[in-house]
């Protein structure tokens, strides 16, 4: 279930996060180390690490500074040591996934999700993003996903829109008329 | 002038005229009293007959009378005998009419429950032969596509181009 207070203040904290960043005029560093924080934090024990309350926040803060140290900028680190100090570090997955919301709202960019019973060749991948550039009047960043019970088709989910163009829905269509 | 003595009274005819008129005026008297009687007699029998007569007269009257309303009462109980008839019929022809209504009713209900029954019937056949040959054709395609992958591209071509139609 969506966090909406969760999303407030992961909002409020990445809009500082990007006006910062446009001001020292970092945006695209900022984006660069936003996916390599995203990487080494989330997917690893440190998450644990950080949201766990029995350890101080001095410790933390020294933790996650000798490991991304070099790696990602000072300023980000800095922003990771507020988020220590002011309890917000549970939040930090839904900052991250707000930054890229947003960033990707200041470069004209729409994340497509694309799934289709079997793999995508280029060709085909690039056509679909041409289709959706012409459609959505954006540039198109596709993940692709394989999934066979789809039948065959593409079903492509943009954020929460989903466009079923699959086989496995004109069936279902085809059942519920029926039913 | 006169004797008025008994002896003399005795001798005398006159005397003996007048008491011999006394005696008939007795008798008469008598006679006529006795006639007199007769004549009340009869009067009362009379009376009384023609008293009875009267009571007849009066009982054939009441008796017309009790005739009549016997007639009458008769002609009413012809009449709520009639009216009892005639309810008793519009009744039944009432009931008649309602239980074949209500039979028609019960035909037409019947009827229309058998021909919704029957569509109803009809429509699960139309259903269940259409679910199979849309799952039949489903497997068919699975197949197909599992035999020749290329298959997908057409799908997948389908698709893209179905993509500027779509409201998103």
């Amino acid at each position: 279930m969506i966090d909406k207070q969760k999303i407030k203040i992961a909002s409020r904290y990445s809009g500082a996060l990007i006006e910062f960043s446009k001001e020292k005029n970092l945006l695209d560093v900022m984006s660069k180390d936003v996916s390599a924080l995203k990487e080494g934090i989330l997917k690893s024990p440190l998450a644990g690490f950080l949201q766990n309350k029995n350890i101080s926040k001095e410790d933390k803060r020294n933790t996650t500074e000798e490991i991304f140290k070099n790696k990602i900028n000072k300023y980000l680190i800095n922003f990771l040591d507020i988020l220590i100090d002011e309890n917000r570090i549970d939040t930090l997955e839904t900052i991250i996934y707000c930054f890229e919301e947003k960033l990707d709202e200041i470069n004209n960019i729409e994340k497509v999700t694309v799934l289709s019973a079997v793999s995508l060749d280029i060709s085909t991948k690039e056509r679909i993003s041409r289709a959706l550039e012409k459609k959505l009047n954006k540039k198109i960043e596709i993940r692709e996903e394989v999934d066979e019970k789809i039948i065959s088709g593409l079903v492509i989910k943009i954020k929460d829109r989903v466009l079923d163009l699959s086989l496995k829905n004109k069936f279902d269509n085809l059942l519920k008329e029926i039913v | 002038m006169f004797d008025f003595s008994i002896a003399n009274i005795l001798k005398s005819n006159l005397i003996n005229f007048i008491i011999m008129i006394g005696l008939f005026a007795s008798i008469f008297v008598v006679i006529s009293i006795k006639n007199k009687g007769k004549k009340s007699e009869i009067d009362v029998i009379k009376e009384k007959i023609e008293n009875s007569e009267n009571s007849k007269n009066e009982s054939y009257v009441v008796l017309e009378q009790i005739e009549e309303k016997l007639e009458n009462s008769q002609n009413e109980v012809d009449d709520i005998l009639n009216k009892a008839s005639k309810n008793a019929e519009e009744l039944i022809k009432k009931a008649e009419t309602e239980a074949q209504k209500s039979v028609t009713d019960i035909e037409k209900n019947t009827e229309k429950s058998i021909s919704a029954e029957l569509n109803q019937i009809q429509n699960e056949i139309k259903r269940e032969i259409t679910l199979r040959s849309v799952n039949s054709a489903k497997e068919s395609i699975i197949k197909k596509l599992n035999e020749n992958p290329k298959l997908h591209q057409k799908y997948i071509d389908e698709a893209i181009l179905k993509i500027g139609e779509a409201a998103l």
